[in-house]
């Protein structure tokens, strides 16, 4: 069985904040971090490689940096790492990035098993995974919250969210997003570490992997984005209560009956 | 498909437990206000079992036209089946815009139809305009709603974009109002690979908050699971919902179907009460909408009271003592 574990990496944290003359997000040069559900992704993978001798694949797209995630990845455990990585990847919407993807994983060939999370938190999409389902031509699963191999040919997977949970049987090659629900991500090992940095990261670029170049990077990108702003923070005046709290309890019920809340 | 030519606002007008699923008519308002800018018709697309006939309601909630596609084949959703018969229509149509619920349905079909028909998607918008130009400006929160990104489609057809439930309000539902349904006869075989097994509800007591007129919202400042017993009660007795903080789904004590939060569900309640929630930003994403928030924390800095309209700054589990008596004394 051979996977591929799709991995973004993230800023280190979601405050924002805009360069006041360039009108630009002021990005930290720290080290960003795994998307947290992408951890549940490599971890899948690694759990199918340890049942069912899977050989595990992390990849991603994006600038250099993004090698220190690959590198975390392959500490937990992957097999190798691919980074996909050119100029004419950036600048890249959900529909060039899926292109990019789909496209080196058709070169690494014969892929079974493509995992993502089921989104990454700073841009909060999920668009990618179905994406690139759909650039393959196969099925895909997405919010899945247990993962069950049958055979080498089939599977039965639980998707779950809101309050619907769904079994679907369904076969390989897949693609599938995955909840946090699904494992609990194992963490990297002194000695993970260790043979993570004897390996080689492969780096590809539009000329490694066949592309078409009007699909890739911003050429490819049907959407613009036009502005970027932070909200207005949605501040309330806030009115304290009575610090005792029975006097605050009757303060608040008539408050609330007053508001027709109660 | 391009620009030129594209036409009609149209709207996926899914179906959950044999109904429409709460968005569509929050769809369907939305596109009705885009249509008095452009003009254009507003169309739902209806996907649905022979048995079911859910185009009326569409068009009591706003839609002009509604074109229905009828086959036993669409009872269960599968994605790549609704993609091919959706891509159908579109390549039959040319529509300008078209609209999904941010639901587990429609983050699944979108860019599934978006890469098929390789245009333009935008997921999650919280805003919908229509330019000077006539281009459909999506608003989109990224950066755990830190950063708003608007977001334009140029050339591509139609333009895509799958928006937030419980963000816009639907139009009441009218009997007055008249509209064409267009019965679409489509080629679709039954995919062999894809099957859905079982689909059950999560049982009753964890139903969804999103839709909660009142919340009780719980966070690690709770202390001891014991402790909750009390919330509990206090929840029933105000009839209120649920919801949480991601530490107490993370630990088991809760799903995250409670979750309240960036990752988790978007609630607009009237009222919400938080206990023992400090208020990280991913929370006050999933609550802002809230109608009037009462919180509770023993740190007069705790980041929540900045977005509330009333606190209690002192011991959780003391006032919630104190607010059950009160309550009892009500009642």
């Amino acid at each position: 069985m051979k996977i591929v574990v799709c991995v973004k990496q993230i800023p280190l944290s979601n405050t924002v904040k805009i360069d006041p003359q360039t009108h630009n997000m002021v990005r930290d040069d720290e080290e960003g971090r795994m998307n947290p559900f992408d951890r549940n992704a490599v971890e899948e993978a690694l759990h199918l490689k340890e049942t069912h001798g899977a050989e595990v694949i992390a990849m991603s797209m994006g600038p250099p940096i993004f090698t220190s995630t690959l590198r975390e990845a392959l500490s937990m455990g992957c097999d190798d790492a691919v980074l996909l990585s050119s100029r004419a990847f950036g600048g890249a919407d959900t529909l060039a990035t899926g292109y990019t993807l789909s496209q080196a994983i058709k070169k690494i060939g014969n892929v079974d098993l493509i995992l993502f999370g089921r989104q990454a938190v700073d841009a909060d999409t999920g668009q990618v995974g179905p994406i690139v389902a759909e650039f393959l031509g196969i099925p895909q699963v997405t919010f899945v919250s247990s993962m069950n191999v049958i055979n080498e040919s089939e599977i039965e997977v639980t998707r779950f969210y809101d309050d619907e949970e769904e079994i679907v049987e369904t076969t390989f090659p897949l693609v599938a997003t995955v909840r946090s629900e699904l494992n609990t991500p194992r963490y990297t090992t002194p000695l993970g570490i260790r043979r993570a940095f004897r390996k080689e990261i492969s780096v590809y670029n539009e000329t490694d992997i066949k592309c078409d170049p009007s699909r890739i990077g911003m050429r490819g990108s049907p959407t613009v984005v036009t502005d970027t702003f932070i909200p207005k923070k949605a501040g309330r005046n806030m009115h304290q209560l009575n610090t005792n709290a029975e006097k605050a309890a009757r303060e608040l019920v008539s408050i609330l009956r007053d508001r027709k809340l109660l | 498909m391009n620009r030129e030519n594209a036409t009609g606002i149209w709207v996926f007008a899914e179906t959950r437990d044999d109904k429409l699923e709460s968005t569509v008519p929050e769809l369907l308002a939305v596109s009705r206000d885009l249509s008095k800018v452009t003009g254009e018709k507003v169309t739902a697309v209806l996907l649905e079992r022979q048995d079911l006939d859910l185009a009326p309601a569409l068009i009591e909630y706003g839609a002009d036209v509604v074109l229905e596609v009828r086959s036993d084949i669409l009872g269960d959703f599968d994605p790549v089946l609704y993609k091919d018969a959706l891509a159908q229509l579109v390549e039959k149509y040319n529509p300008n815009i078209f609209l999904f619920g941010a639901t587990h349905k429609g983050r699944a079909l979108a860019p599934r139809l978006q890469a098929r028909l390789q245009t333009g998607l935008t997921a999650d918008c919280l805003e919908l305009v229509i330019d000077d130009t006539g281009l459909l400006v999506q608003t989109k929160p990224s950066y755990g709603d830190n950063l708003m990104c608007t977001i334009t489609c140029p050339e591509a057809r139609p333009q895509m974009a799958t928006v937030r439930p419980n963000v816009f309000h639907p139009l009441p539902r009218n009997h007055e109002n008249a509209g064409t349904v267009v019965s679409e006869e489509l080629s679709l075989e039954p995919n062999e690979n894809y099957r859905v097994v079982k689909k059950t509800r999560v049982p009753a007591q964890v139903s969804s908050i999103g839709n909660a007129d009142k919340i009780v919202s719980i966070g690690r400042g709770i202390g001891a699971r014991t402790n909750l017993t009390q919330v509990q009660l206090l929840a029933e007795r105000l009839h209120a919902g649920i919801g949480v903080t991601r530490p107490l789904a993370d630990n088991g004590w809760f799903s995250h179907d409670e979750q309240i939060g960036q990752s988790g569900i978007t609630v607009q309640p009237r009222l919400l009460l938080n206990l023992g929630i400090s208020g990280a930003v991913q929370y006050k994403a999933g609550m802002k909408n809230s109608g009037v928030v009462v919180s509770v924390n023993r740190d007069i800095d705790a980041p929540i009271f900045s977005v509330s309209n009333y606190g209690y700054v002192g011991d959780v589990n003391e006032f919630v003592q104190a607010l059950l008596a009160e309550c009892s004394n009500l009642e």
